[in-house]
């Protein structure tokens, strides 16, 4: 863990932008799988069940696709009909597989990312890259706010289901933890909302938006101290466009 | 050069309306003069506008809600909308009740460091700033850490260590002092007034360490500042319930009071945790618990610095966490013990927390306390829990009460919902006496275990048959008052 953290932001950044990227390719679903794992294993390894408790926040939003995108494609093999009617394809099956893995994988890339990067060495890369201060901190916020509103999501969890026990706690089932997502997310966003205020104010208070120079506490290492990690990221990324150049058949081509 | 560090001079306020609460001022015409170099304490009621107030004084309000503001406010002797930014920021440092609304890092050090970049301090200067601001507010072990997954109190410590580092000559404190152990508090205090700093302090209660530092009071109510003399201050604080008198002798408040003083084995045990251990993922804090009993309709009281654990053993107690090793169980009818799991543990308790929204979500305060309850008799039960907690209009959104408008709320939900084990976590933060005594008074009245987690020892005494001292999550004293 604190070998990654001491991996500097700056090539990160170029494997973060790679990764969401590398998602969003029209790259055969066994491919898409294979990166997905590629990241899941090491960063499994790495953060423990941080990450999986990332992912699991996704888990009602991963259900509704797996449920729902299937019978929405209506091309391809029919694997299953009702008379006439085309209820689910082949092709369905893979589209489905594709979301959920994209945004399985979207998730996983930024979730490693920030968990191993302070915000405020990912707020030095960014203006090392020559972003404004005002857009990189607007950048390095949002990215820090996310953390913050799954750490809010789970005490308004804790919370509300602390209310719903006893007199609530009747409603069992299946859909139970859909039928309860609402109140929480309503806290949730209610709170997340109260927060806009506070935060604009507690950002004036602190000094954002004055005309003066900004100096810098956390100082980013020298490029020349740092360029074996860029090279190596560099290595990596040329590695895999070199195969997907060579390997046409990795590309999905549609059929199905 | 101006002697006042603040004045203002007949300020109005008006937050807009919204459904279910009309606007009105709230304050109107306030004047105040505080001189260079003085500590200023306002205490006013949870709702008597004292946040609001110390953020007019900061020209952050009504910018940032909406309203109307009139008269005037001048620090050192210039209107707050004509001094420069930069200027303001190097001289006044203001502390938000809330510490979560006011953190923006990842890192102690870098929230410490922040004000010091938007002011072009030089980096090297920044990093002895920070390393001596950090220790004086006790948290250097704490630089690397993420604020965020600190307690309120400590979340408090930084964001004091934050403003340290500036040092302006002005300081703004809303409700900072609440959360903090007596040595640090007592600390802070020393530093400021030793070192001349003017200090506007907003307290929602007198207690003693103020009366030990030379200082004014002045009462917010109904939008008016009202200065309390030295001489009849006690019998106003009193009659207004942000003062209580019987700490002494632990005289307890009518109908407060613990029904019968008792030993150990006067009651039944209600819950009993057997070597219980748990630590979060990747951090180093550890809680070891041999032994915890709870007696049924005891109050038990949970002091400890910020971060020994309180809150973690709370939601243990609560079945929030799972500790990794342990057992809790409850006698069954007969005699063998029944093992809790954390589902059964949840059924049982109601959890007050540190933050009272996170429970509140429907639009009206009606709903939110209705909510989920099938009995007929529901509408006249939160009819009388909005009499008996004193909440305003039904029909209010409980997003835009005041924050002790929402304490009480959160109140009268565990009344709709009474359960077996009541934990009130920090339950008296950000509330007077009054309205402390009579949440506790109201949920009490039921009969319930209840383990009070509180900074206030005098307050732990008198209402508590125990009181457990934790100290880096072990249970280190356990006395009965």
């Amino acid at each position: 863990m604190k070998g990654t953290r001491r991996f500097d932001p700056r090539p990160k950044i170029i494997l973060l932008a790679a990764g969401a990227v590398f998602f969003f390719l029209p790259l055969r679903l066994e491919v898409l799988g294979a990166g997905l794992m590629l990241l899941l294993v090491p960063g499994g390894l790495v953060l423990k069940t941080r990450l999986l408790r990332v992912l699991s926040s996704i888990l009602p939003i991963l259900i509704l696709v797996a449920l729902l995108t299937p019978f929405f494609y209506r091309q391809g093999t029919p694997i299953w009909q009702m008379g006439e009617t085309v209820v689910l394809t082949l092709r369905g099956l893979e589209e489905t597989g594709r979301l959920l893995i994209r945004f399985t994988g979207i998730t996983a890339v930024f979730a490693l990312f920030y968990l191993t990067t302070p915000a405020e060495r990912f707020l030095s890369a960014l203006e090392w890259y020559g972003l404004p201060f005002r857009a990189a901190l607007v950048m390095s916020l949002t990215l820090r706010f996310i953390p913050s509103l799954f750490t809010l999501y789970q005490r308004v969890e804790d919370a509300h289901s602390l209310r719903r026990a006893g007199e609530l706690a009747d409603r069992n089932g299946f859909f139970r933890r859909f039928r309860n997502l609402l109140p929480t997310l309503t806290s949730v966003l209610i709170q997340a909302v109260k927060k806009i205020g506070p935060l604009s104010m507690s950002l004036e208070l602190q000094g954002v938006g004055l005309s003066s120079r900004r100096t810098r506490f956390v100082r980013l290492p020298r490029f020349r101290d740092v360029a074996f990690q860029f090279l190596l990221v560099l290595l990596i990324l040329s590695l895999l466009v070199t195969v997907l150049v060579i390997f046409p058949q990795l590309w999905y081509n549609g059929a199905s | 050069m101006n002697s006042y560090a603040l004045e203002l001079d007949r300020l109005t306020f008006q937050y807009p309306s919204y459904p279910g609460l009309p606007a009105r001022p709230l304050f109107k015409d306030l004047s105040l003069q505080i001189r260079t170099g003085e500590f200023v304490i306002i205490l006013g009621a949870p709702d008597a506008g004292k946040t609001t107030l110390s953020r007019v004084i900061m020209d952050l309000l009504p910018r940032y809600s909406g309203g109307v503001r009139t008269g005037r406010v001048l620090l050192k002797g210039k209107d707050v909308d004509d001094w420069d930014p930069a200027d303001l920021l190097a001289a006044g440092g203001l502390l938000f009740q809330d510490p979560e609304e006011q953190i923006l890092t990842t890192r102690c050090d870098s929230e410490a460091a922040f004000s010091l970049e938007s002011l072009g301090i030089p980096p090297e200067e920044m990093e002895v700033r920070v390393r001596n601001a950090l220790a004086w507010a006790g948290m250097e072990d704490f630089a690397g850490r993420d604020p965020s997954l600190l307690s309120g109190g400590e979340q408090k410590r930084i964001l004091l260590a934050a403003v340290r580092a500036r040092d302006p000559e002005f300081w703004i404190m809303d409700e900072t002092l609440e959360e903090l152990d007596e040595a640090v508090k007592e600390k802070i205090l020393h530093t400021l007034t030793e070192e001349g700093k003017t200090v506007l302090l907003f307290a929602s209660k007198q207690v003693d360490l103020f009366d030990r530092f030379p200082h004014r009071s002045f009462l917010l109510k109904n939008g008016v500042l009202e200065e309390l003399p030295r001489e009849n201050r006690e019998g106003r604080l009193l009659e207004e319930g942000l003062q209580y008198e019987g700490f002494g002798g632990q005289v307890p408040p009518e109908g407060v009071e613990p029904d019968t003083p008792s030993g150990a084995g006067d009651r039944p045990v209600f819950l009993e945790a057997r070597g219980l251990s748990f630590h979060y993922p990747g951090g180093d804090f550890s809680l070891e618990i041999s032994r915890l009993v709870l007696y049924r309709g005891e109050t038990t009281a949970l002091l400890g610095a910020n971060g020994s654990g309180k809150s973690t053993l709370a939601r243990i107690l609560t079945g929030l966490l799972k500790p990794q090793e342990g057992k809790l169980f409850s006698p069954g009818s007969g005699a063998p013990r029944v093992l809790l799991e954390p589902d059964d543990l949840k059924r049982q308790s109601s959890y007050l927390f540190q933050n009272p929204d996170y429970q509140l979500f429907l639009p009206t305060l009606e709903e939110e306390l209705v909510y989920g309850l099938k009995s007929p008799d529901r509408e006249a039960r939160a009819a009388e829990a909005v009499e008996r907690f004193h909440l305003p209009d039904p029909e209010a959104p409980p997003a835009l009460l005041s924050y002790g408008a929402r304490k009480r709320l959160q109140g009268a939900l565990a009344y709709m919902q009474p359960r077996p084990l009541l934990i009130l976590d920090e339950g008296d933060s950000g509330l007077s006496f009054s309205d402390f005594f009579n949440l506790y008074h109201r949920l009490r009245d039921r009969g319930v275990t209840i383990l009070l987690i509180t900074h206030h020892r005098p307050l732990a005494e008198m209402l508590s048959h125990r009181i457990l001292t934790m100290e880096r999550g072990r249970i280190i004293s356990e006395v009965r008052p």
